[in-house]
């Protein structure tokens, strides 16, 4: 039995998250009008997906949601900045408001909202591992955070206020991966990396694969509802530095946060700003709870958090050794369309050949 | 290996000591009275009977294991491939540890753990005790009374003041030690995950205590304690715990000091401040701990509007136990420190 048709809305497809997930989808015969929305132009073009190279702000999503048969939009479009950058907030805070705002003038069933564990905050009273419910707590300094403190309190007031589209939020621990950048692999990714004297907080990992999964996981199923999303277990920061090999430097706090602030001001993307977020990060946990992933998501993540690490270590070891080929790539459209032209012109040349034999045949006959 | 009888080795040999470094040097200590080695050279011990020394340059095969065995782990903790539990607890790093604790235990304190068989083997269980002491050591000892006497050892994960975990050097050793921080939440994540977890329900007042109050035990906290064992559906085991009130004898709580410092109490004894970190050594006292027999909690799930007596009720249940316990051994002992 054939399941149900269903139709896509996906925001930043030509961001890496984005542009990840789509081919996933393309290959689901379920998912049948996949509709993909950034407002920049992909690098490689899509097979299935119809591109509209539209903001969000832009007054004709309303109507592309009334129209297209979509009943599930999966907003991935998040701009990681480090410094204060109004540009920015304005497309991931705002321009998430008026996607949530034009899904509610349509009868879009589920919009799915993707997040980050960090925005707990770290605080030492907390418990170690924090419910989806918990408030959201500590003071961001950092751009990134504040934009998905932001966006999630903006998501929760929505929810409050609106019925009809139901929200799945999934808050993915530190991401780490080959091809992806997050906060943390800028701060893995370095000889030296500095760390708060006197503390080990434990850090959770997910895989970029297994976001990957997740995500069409849950575009997949029918599960509505927060979750945290992490690899299983957890591991302090000075295992993660011997995992990779890498030296650390223990700094006061003070002196860490300082520095940190002094650069951002500054417009610098230096070592100690790549620092995951902020320097409270360093001192204390942050890890949530995925029990209600495990439970009610039924998702589980293939790596773990030591094998996300050692992965994302590995990968950056063999890095050096490759070569780089970003700029020559082919088509995956034009290679099919190639296959295509090749089959056509195959058949076509069996069809002459068998043609042409017929004929001889023919010719013999008649003499 | 030379067998060289006692009669061979004249007494008046004893001066240098005949060992051999690592680097290969000869050992420039003094030797041992009537023996040809010093005491880092001496291997009395490993020879088959006394007065039989063994060779430098032969190392025993102990010896050898032991120094593969820390290369091992040094290379293990060099390339991060140990495993660490969900909450930090780190099990290489607390078997190096395991010595000092057990000297502590046995030399120091020279604890007696009675009631250990109540303590199940298996499964989880909420073990509530008295806090005294300036410093948390009767948690250290209580886990340490389980490591040693229990038939079957377990960890016992304590719930740590969170107060100790904003501290920088302290916090991710409490971790690493398999210390949790004090909250309902991870109790009761540390109780579903079939451990056993040690609250101390009196927390600052109890451990804070001045002098005069010793062994008076004090409010227990709100009854969070009942709760999460209500929740987690563990039985509750009332641990007394008898000479640790007289360890620092806290006589005056300086309190304009303690809140300048953000700390909760600032212990002026006989010994600390006057005396300097030699003040900070606590006092060999002999020391009872007596696990209680297990309380069991019936099962709330239909009585939700009993839940709030039955807590208060359990409370006072464990408090009282923990108390009587408390005079019987009082009643018996003749001196704090033996």
């Amino acid at each position: 039995m054939a399941a149900k048709k269903r139709g896509v809305l996906v925001t930043g497809v030509a961001h890496p998250w984005g542009r990840n997930l789509v081919p996933l989808l393309e290959e689901d015969e379920q998912f049948d009008p996949i509709i993909g929305v950034d407002f920049k132009k992909p690098e490689t073009p899509f097979k299935r997906v119809e591109f509209f190279q539209v903001d969000l702000h832009n007054p004709l999503i309303p109507e592309l949601l009334q129209v297209a048969n979509v009943d599930t939009v999966c907003h991935l479009l998040f701009l990681d900045a480090y410094a204060s950058n109004e540009e920015y907030f304005d497309q991931n805070v705002m321009g998430a408001m008026d996607l949530l705002a034009a899904c509610a003038a349509s009868d879009i069933k589920r919009v799915i909202i993707k997040s980050d564990t960090k925005v707990y905050g770290c605080q030492y009273l907390h418990p170690n591992y924090l419910s989806e419910y918990s408030e959201f707590q500590g003071r961001h300094q950092h751009r990134y955070i504040q934009d998905r403190v932001e966006l999630e309190r903006i998501v929760d007031r929505f929810s409050r206020q609106n019925v009809n589209p139901r929200l799945t939020i999934l808050r993915f621990a530190n991401i780490l991966g080959r091809s992806i950048q997050t906060p943390m692999s800028r701060y893995l990714d370095s000889h030296i990396v500095p760390t708060v004297a006197g503390f080990d907080p434990l850090f959770q990992f997910t895989h970029e694969k297994d976001v990957l999964a997740c995500l069409y996981h849950t575009i997949k199923s029918d599960v509505t509802g927060v979750f945290n999303i992490a690899g299983e277990g957890a591991l302090p920061l000075s295992q993660v530095m011997r995992i990779g090999g890498v030296t650390n430097l223990p700094l006061p706090a003070t002196l860490l946060g300082l520095t940190s602030m002094l650069w951002r001001r500054a417009g610098k993307k230096g070592i100690l700003n790549s620092i995951p977020i902020e320097v409270g990060y360093l001192k204390h946990a942050c890890l949530g709870d995925t029990t209600r992933m495990k439970e009610w998501l039924k998702f589980a993540p293939r790596y773990s958090s030591k094998q996300t690490v050692t992965d994302f270590f590995e990968n950056l070891r063999v890095r050096r050794y490759l070569p780089s080929r970003t700029s020559i790539r082919s088509d995956p459209l034009s290679s099919e369309q190639l296959q295509e032209w090749i089959a056509a012109r195959r058949h076509a040349q069996d069809y002459l050949s068998d043609l042409i034999e017929t004929f001889n045949k023919a010719g013999e006959h008649d003499q | 290996m030379t067998n060289s009888s006692p009669k061979d080795k004249p007494e008046k040999d004893s001066g240098q000591c005949q060992g051999t470094t690592l680097k290969g040097e000869p050992c420039k200590n003094k030797a041992l009275q009537g023996q040809r080695f010093c005491k880092m050279h001496d291997h009395k011990e490993d020879s088959p009977c006394p007065g039989v020394v063994k060779e430098p340059e032969e190392w025993s095969s102990e010896t050898i294991s032991s120094l593969r065995d820390i290369l091992k782990l040094m290379r293990r903790r060099a390339t991060g491939k140990y495993e660490v539990d969900e909450h930090g607890l780190d099990m290489d790093l607390l078997d190096q540890l395991r010595p000092v604790a057990r000297w502590i235990y046995h030399k120091w304190w020279r604890v007696t753990a009675t009631g250990v068989e109540n303590v199940p083997a298996q499964g989880r269980a909420l073990l509530v005790a008295n806090h005294s002491g300036v410093l948390p050591f009767d948690g250290a000892m209580v886990i340490m009374a389980i490591q040693e006497e229990h038939p079957e050892p377990r960890l016992v994960r304590a719930l740590v003041l969170s107060l100790f975990f904003g501290i920088p050097f302290t916090a991710p050793f409490l971790s690493k030690m398999g210390q949790v921080q004090a909250n309902p939440e991870n109790a009761e994540r540390l109780l579903k995950d079939d451990q056993l977890a040690l609250v101390f329900p009196e927390g600052v007042k109890g451990i804070g205590k001045p002098w005069r109050r010793r062994y008076q035990l004090a409010r227990f906290g709100r009854g969070g304690f009942v709760r999460v064992a209500m929740n987690a559906r563990a039985p509750i085991i009332p641990v007394s715990v008898v000479g640790a009130e007289e360890i620092y004898p806290h006589i005056f709580n300086f309190k304009f000091l303690a809140s300048l410092a953000g700390i909760p109490y600032f212990p002026i004894t006989p010994f600390w401040p006057w005396l300097g970190p030699l003040g900070m050594v606590p006092l060999p006292t002999k020391w009872y701990i007596h696990f209680a027999e297990p309380i069991q909690i019936p099962d709330m799930k239909y009585r939700r509007s009993e839940e709030s007596l039955l807590v208060t009720k359990i409370s006072n249940q464990v408090r009282d136990t923990i108390q009587r316990c408390i005079h019987e051994r009082l009643k018996v002992r003749r001196s704090i420190f033996f």
